[in-house]
């Protein structure tokens, strides 16, 4: 399957994304997103900013979605375990004007580190491009981040060019 | 306009066709790069002995605005500045007298976008990679220094592989990678400290410190941004200048 495509044929270079480092608060991460992609009006997918140690590891990635879930209010977390009946949910449209201003301001102040999605999951570059999918399906992964000799990142993997490799298969007659 | 020599005025002879010839350069009479008349020329157009010429023509080489060039004649200095002393410095001993007394530990070297007011220093856009690299400079295991630097990463994309703990950056722009640094620019300024810089220095809360920024460029380009944060101890700062050499 497939045409044993393999990650480093697809892969994107990792200067495509902007980088910053863990201690980054979130609000220096928004200057960084508004800088690299939408004054620049370079609409990649996904939006993500890719974070590094001290040491230039990759730590993770924060997408728009991971920003703006660090600064949504905390009472408006749903409680994770308790059984909310759905009607009650309307009873929050009175706030939605202030939803991002008040707390929001304070909570982008917490660093990146703190919103941040790991990186736990990894492909080699040598690896089928079908590694990388069944990844992204899985753990639900914005961008897969690409390594070689075990440990240099050189890439990242896009649910874009992945979805291209593996329908061509499909609809080829 | 052709200014001659006064034998009536007391001023040594040399020194008056120093200032003669310097104002020609001043004038720009006699242009950037230009390949200046003969020593016997000059004796024939002033009237003056060679030895004066000669006298004239090297105090203009000593003060920077004219250059020989060994075989091929004296030329006038493309960058010579009118105003103060030509001065040479050593570039590594921009910092402290003495930088063998200083053991020096990496505290971070990665990459990051120029946030705050970097890419306006750098003169870079703001979606550029830029190398961060930062180094505490000890002193018998006594934090001293906290030396923060910047390089635009399209400048010297390897340098993020290189050991910087021993090796000066500029060093390694020099001999490794062939950027030539042309002009240093030094901002001094007395601060307070932000909390990292802080902790990384092992002061008190409301500690005053200097602030050294270095802009290190290399023609008009800014390949280096340095910002050191030096602590009130018994170290000090150190520039040396020195005429340039004959």
């Amino acid at each position: 399957m497939s045409n044993g495509k393999l990650v480093k044929d697809v892969m994107m270079g990792i200067f495509e994304y902007p980088h910053i480092p863990y201690w980054f608060s979130i609000e220096q991460a928004i200057k960084v997103v508004k800088a690299s992609f939408i004054q620049t009006q370079k609409h990649m997918d996904p939006l993500a900013v890719l974070v590094f140690d001290e040491k230039y590891n990759l730590l993770g990635t924060v997408t728009l979605k991971d920003i703006l879930k660090g600064l949504e209010p905390s009472f408006l977390k749903p409680p994770t375990k308790a059984q909310v009946p759905d009607e009650e949910k309307t009873g929050l449209s009175i706030v939605w004007d202030s939803l991002f201003s008040q707390e929001s301001k304070k909570l982008a102040q917490k660093p990146v580190s703190e919103i941040m999605v790991p990186a736990k999951y990894f492909v080699d570059s040598t690896d089928p491009v079908t590694k990388a999918a069944y990844l992204m399906i899985h753990y639900d992964l914005p961008v897969l981040p690409v390594i070689e000799d075990k440990k240099k990142f050189v890439g990242i993997v896009r649910m874009v060019e992945v979805f291209d490799t593996i329908s061509e298969e499909i609809i080829k007659e | 306009m052709v200014e001659l020599i006064s034998r009536d005025e007391h001023e040594k002879l040399y020194l008056q066709l120093f200032e003669i010839l310097k104002r020609k350069i001043e004038n720009k009479e006699w242009t950037s790069g230009m390949q200046i008349p003969t020593e016997d020329q000059l004796c024939k157009m002033f009237n003056v002995s060679r030895a004066t010429v000669r006298n004239a023509v090297l105090e203009l080489v000593r003060q920077g605005y004219l250059v020989r060039q060994q075989g091929k004649g004296t030329f006038v200095s493309s960058n010579y500045i009118s105003e103060g002393m030509i001065m040479t410095t050593v570039f590594k001993k921009l910092w402290v007298e003495d930088d063998t007394v200083f053991s020096k530990e990496l505290l971070a070297k990665t990459v990051m976008m120029p946030v705050g007011d970097l890419s306006k220093e750098l003169e870079i856009p703001e979606n550029r990679h830029i190398i961060y690299i930062k180094v505490r400079w000890l002193k018998e295991s006594e934090p001293s220094i906290l030396q923060e630097s910047f390089i635009p990463f399209n400048v010297c994309p390897h340098l993020i592989e290189e050991d910087v703990e021993n090796q000066s950056i500029i060093d390694l722009f020099e001999k490794k990678y062939s950027i030539k640094i042309t002009k240093v620019f030094n901002y001094f300024d007395i601060v307070t400290l932000n909390k990292e810089v802080i902790q990384s220095l092992n002061i008190s809360q409301n500690a005053f410190a200097i602030e050294m920024i270095q802009k290190v460029f290399s023609g008009n380009t800014v390949v280096l941004l340095n910002r050191l944060y030096k602590k009130n101890d018994g170290n000090k700062l150190f520039i040396a200048f020195q005429r340039k050499a004959l």
